[in-house]
């Protein structure tokens, strides 16, 4: 393989892991970072075999992300009612993320109260909008907003640090 | 930075299904998509991975607390006397947790910092929790960081700018 087949494919990866992983992630929690790899795998041997261009491997990459994420979500249902029948319930340990810890915690801490607690049940108790709106007695419009100023300013905020 | 909220949308499960087919093709199309989807991972597995490891914020409401203690994680209590606290910390305990007592009987919220000893504020956190009930604010520092830094100050303002308080929390290892 040259070394045009491999920035080639370093830029097939870098463009479209992102959308892999967080299509899959959205079917399939987090688990569904490996599907998102086997994706790209699929992907990058297609574009080594000349089955699909650059330019179409957008479309050919969200039809093996389906395909994909529906047989793992087969094989999690029956993998499920195994575990269910034959084995007690597991904690998953927390994964090591690449991201600076003190400056996102110190980001967080820069937020108003409000727009704190909508970041946290957001990401970290995994609730969606309704159900944030019920439990801060605010309307699904206002979580929205609320969310979406508070990702903006924490994306400032940890482009520039929290101490600016 | 509409894309963000996009992706955070769709990953809350909040479209119908046609939004989602569409947002889809969009995520495979649009780079900036995809980039705002790539930070957006990160973020959230960062906060989800801390929030098992510690609070995410150090100034915590007494459930949070109490919360905090049911898990088993093996704390430190210190109460604030004249402005002053000292925690002298044995090798098990994880988290140093600093009772500052004030008045606040008057506000809802207050601004907590942490300050060099050169007067800088290099940790802010804005709109606070009060422990109302206890008439006390509740900084949370984790061992490790309570030693490493050994004098902490930390002070207490209300929403309008006012000094509150301002205390010292000294720690040495037991």
């Amino acid at each position: 393989m040259s070394s045009t087949d491999d920035s080639n494919e370093a830029a097939v990866c870098e463009r479209w892991l992102p959308a892999a992983r967080i299509f899959a992630r959205r079917r399939l929690g987090g688990a569904g970072d490996d599907v998102a790899q086997e994706a790209m795998l699929v992907g990058l041997r297609a574009l080594r075999a000349g089955e699909v261009s650059v330019d179409e491997m957008g479309a050919y990459l969200l039809g093996v992300c389906r395909n994909l994420a529906r047989a793992q979500q087969r094989r999690d249902a029956r993998r499920d009612a195994l575990l269910q029948r034959w084995v007690p319930p597991r904690m998953s340990g927390a994964e090591a993320i690449p991201i600076d810890r003190a400056r996102l915690l110190g980001c967080l801490s820069r937020l108003t109260a409000r727009a704190r607690d909508v970041v946290i049940r957001t990401f970290v108790n995994d609730e969606d909008g309704p159900e944030i709106a019920a439990a801060l007695g605010m309307t699904n419009t206002n979580v929205r907003v609320t969310r979406l100023r508070a990702l903006v300013m924490l994306h400032a905020c940890m482009n520039r640090g929290p101490d600016s | 930075m509409k894309d963000l909220e996009a992706v955070a949308r769709y990953l809350g499960g909040e479209l119908d299904a046609e939004a989602e087919a569409t947002f889809e093709r969009h995520l495979f199309d649009e780079p900036e998509l995809a980039q705002a989807a790539a930070w957006l991972l990160h973020v959230g597995d960062a906060l989800v991975a801390h929030a098992a490891a510690g609070p995410l914020v150090p100034v915590l409401t007494s459930a949070e607390l109490d919360a905090i203690e049911a898990a088993g994680t093996r704390v430190l209590h210190c109460r604030s006397e004249n402005g002053s606290l000292h925690a002298t910390i044995p090798s098990d305990v994880e988290l140093v947790i600093a009772r500052l007592e004030l008045d606040l009987h008057d506000v809802e919220r207050v601004d907590v910092a942490f300050v060099s000893p050169a007067g800088v504020a290099y940790w802010m956190v804005h709109e606070a929790p009060i422990a109302r009930d206890r008439r006390e604010v509740i900084v949370a520092c984790s061992a490790h960081v309570a030693l490493a830094t050994g004098d902490l100050r930390i002070r207490v303002t209300d929403l309008d700018g006012r000094v509150r308080g301002d205390f010292l929390l000294t720690s040495t290892r037991a």
